[in-house]
């Protein structure tokens, strides 16, 4: 186990380099003078620019200038934003807490109703049930979230009164963004949950345990369910990121404040240094979290670890 | 060669012998049962027809401003209602509908050619191509595909055109794995050999017998693919990165309802419920699809 920990923790270390380096060559591709990515709209002479250029290193070569980066990236700075004046880690920092609450939430959501669904359609193929939930499961993934968020603020705002529709603060807020939120990701886990249970319930040691006269419930959350999760563990990961990336349109439709909102406010304003920043940050996010889904996996299915 | 190899006896699968007769029509028979795939490609073929109309008849101008006709409930002038400068709305959607699905086809059809271009020779040849190919495949999966398309569209700037780059460059990771994939399950096939030893070139070996043997899976993911293709054009929209005001994409479209939502209720429901319906009826034929023309995957999410 310790030296599958090992290399796949080894094994992360390329990719977080990789994507380092693609977001850095790739906003080099933004046409236009760098500098106006730090003097923004401010109109300066030319001595003013050589000396802004110098301090920033842009008269270096790009692969020393992408060193620079990383190493201050490592240290925790991220560049000035354009817009709001002051450090991208301070944004982000402040931007973060909303946006790990909602994608939590959301989490939580998909995985009680995509389970529970799953679960339900697999146990009765074929009825009416199993009909009904893969309908919904259909809906998950067709409908858009960010019009899926409209209609509840229609319904439970507008029309009922019960929720505030916009706003971060408080329980009652996170209530439909995360609704909204995790619907796709339940949709996507009830799907997998049926088709694998499906699959489980027909091996051989599911009718073992049937004719040594165990219940049928008990059967499937004892020994079905045990081992038709392993798939659904994989795409959880995967949905992490997901979400983590749907917040983005999520924060927008109920006026929620994170990450996000403040990766769109950034393209929007052509701040490039927040975009760069929140997107590494993101994107490394999502590789530590595969990365310990990966482990967590291993810990669940023994097979991984010695293959 | 060709006639010797027509000569051969037809191996019998014994599967179903109609489909060795005439694959076609057996194909078709069974996509007509299949419920899922019929009912998704007629509801889908409606829309392509509206969409068709839409760009040349509208009952109103769908750009025109009408003031004193704001807000009008649906009813027998306004199908489905006007917005908040009295521009019908049925008519903006009827008039967006190309939109939505160019969005689909273009990105889709960018994603699937730099997919097969990709994908083939990787699978194929293997080696260090393989390896390059599919390292730099993992790194733009360790993204997530919609932060993908946000990063590109905020390199390239907002617009409907780059929308649709940017989703197609973001789904090129995942047709790129189903190729090379699909390859490496058939390479090693005898029919494979047998036409490398009869001296075929690899690129012929590739267009005749390679791909129209991974087209099953492929059309299944491209129609999938147009689904998630499309609802993420509309998401790019409505956060106001792809199609700007006033052109009537249904994404841009609830973005600016979003703002009156309080005024009436139809601003919102109906561009979201054509966008619903419309990936809807492609999700429906995707599954369908996959049923009929690719066993392994059947009952996979």
């Amino acid at each position: 186990m310790g030296t599958y920990i090992l290399k796949r923790l080894l094994a992360a270390i390329p990719i977080l380099i990789g994507i380092s380096a693609l977001v850095f060559f790739s906003l080099k591709l933004v046409p236009g003078d760098p500098l106006s990515a730090i003097t923004g709209d401010a109109v300066i002479g030319k001595e003013e620019a050589d000396r802004l250029r110098e301090q920033y290193g842009l008269n270096d070569a790009l692969h020393v200038q992408y060193l620079s980066f990383v190493g201050r990236a490592i240290q925790g700075d991220l560049g000035r934003s354009l817009q709001f004046k002051r450090p991208v880690i301070d944004e982000i920092r402040a931007q973060l807490p909303a946006t790990l609450q909602l994608t939590a939430a959301a989490m939580v959501v998909a995985l009680t109703v995509g389970l529970g669904l799953g679960i339900l359609a697999a146990i009765r193929p074929h009825s009416l049930l199993d009909g009904l939930t893969m309908s919904i499961a259909m809906a998950g993934v067709s409908f858009p979230s960010f019009w899926v968020g409209l209609m509840l603020l229609l319904i439970f705002s507008l029309a009922l009164g019960w929720l505030p529709a916009t706003g971060t603060e408080g329980f009652e807020r996170l209530i439909m963004p995360a609704a909204t939120l995790g619907f796709g990701a339940a949709a996507i886990i009830a799907r997998l949950t049926r088709s694998s249970l499906l699959e489980v319930l027909q091996q051989q040691y599911i009718v073992t345990a049937r004719a040594k006269g165990l219940s049928f419930v008990k059967v499937v959350f004892r020994h079905a369910l045990r081992n038709a999760l392993i798939p659904v563990v994989t795409i959880v990961g995967l949905q992490f990121g997901n979400l983590l990336a749907g917040a983005v349109v999520i924060e927008t439709v109920f006026s929620r404040q994170g990450i996000g909102r403040l990766l769109v406010t950034a393209i929007l304003g052509r701040d490039f240094p927040l975009v760069q920043g929140v997107i590494l940050f993101v994107a490394s996010v999502y590789v530590i979290v595969n990365l310990l889904v990966d482990l967590s996996y291993a810990l669940i299915d023994p097979r991984i670890r010695y293959a | 060669m060709r006639e010797r190899a027509a000569a051969l006896p037809m191996p019998r699968t014994g599967v179903d012998s109609a489909l060795a007769a005439n694959p076609a029509r057996a194909l078709l028979r069974r996509f007509m049962r299949n419920r899922s795939a019929f009912a998704g490609s007629v509801l889908f073929g409606l829309i392509v027809l509206l969409a068709l109309v839409g760009t040349r008849a509208t009952p109103y101008d769908p750009v025109q401003m009408d003031i004193p006709n704001r807000l009008a409930e649906p009813g027998l002038a306004h199908l489905l209602g006007s917005d908040h400068y009295g521009r019908d709305i049925f008519s903006r959607l009827l008039a967006g509908a190309h939109l939505s699905l160019l969005i689909g086809l273009i990105s889709v059809s960018l994603a699937v050619s730099s997919g097969l271009l990709l994908g083939l020779p990787a699978g194929y040849f293997g080696g260090w191509v393989d390896m390059l190919v599919m390292r730099v495949m993992d790194l733009m999966l360790s993204f997530p595909s919609v932060l993908l398309a946000l990063g590109i569209v905020a390199i390239a700037g907002p617009s409907l055109f780059n929308v649709m780059l940017a989703v197609g460059i973001a789904s090129v990771p995942s047709y790129t794995r189903l190729v090379r994939a699909s390859v490496l399950g058939i390479r090693g096939l005898p029919y494979i050999e047998a036409a490398r030893a009869l001296g075929s070139a690899p690129l012929r070996i590739i267009t005749r017998h390679v791909i129209p043997n991974i087209l099953a899976p492929l059309i299944v993911l491209a129609t999938l693919g147009t689904a998630g293709a499309i609802l993420t054009g509309a998401a790019l929209s409505f956060l106001g990165l792809g199609a700007q005001q006033p052109t009537p994409e249904w994404g841009a479209m609830l973005s600016e309802a979003r703002n009156y939502m309080r005024l009436g209720w139809w601003l919102t429901v109906f561009p979201g419920l054509a966008i619903a319906i419309t990936v809807l009826s492609l999700n429906q034929l995707g599954d369908g699809l996959r049923d009929l023309l690719d066993p392994y995957m059947r009952n996979s999410p």
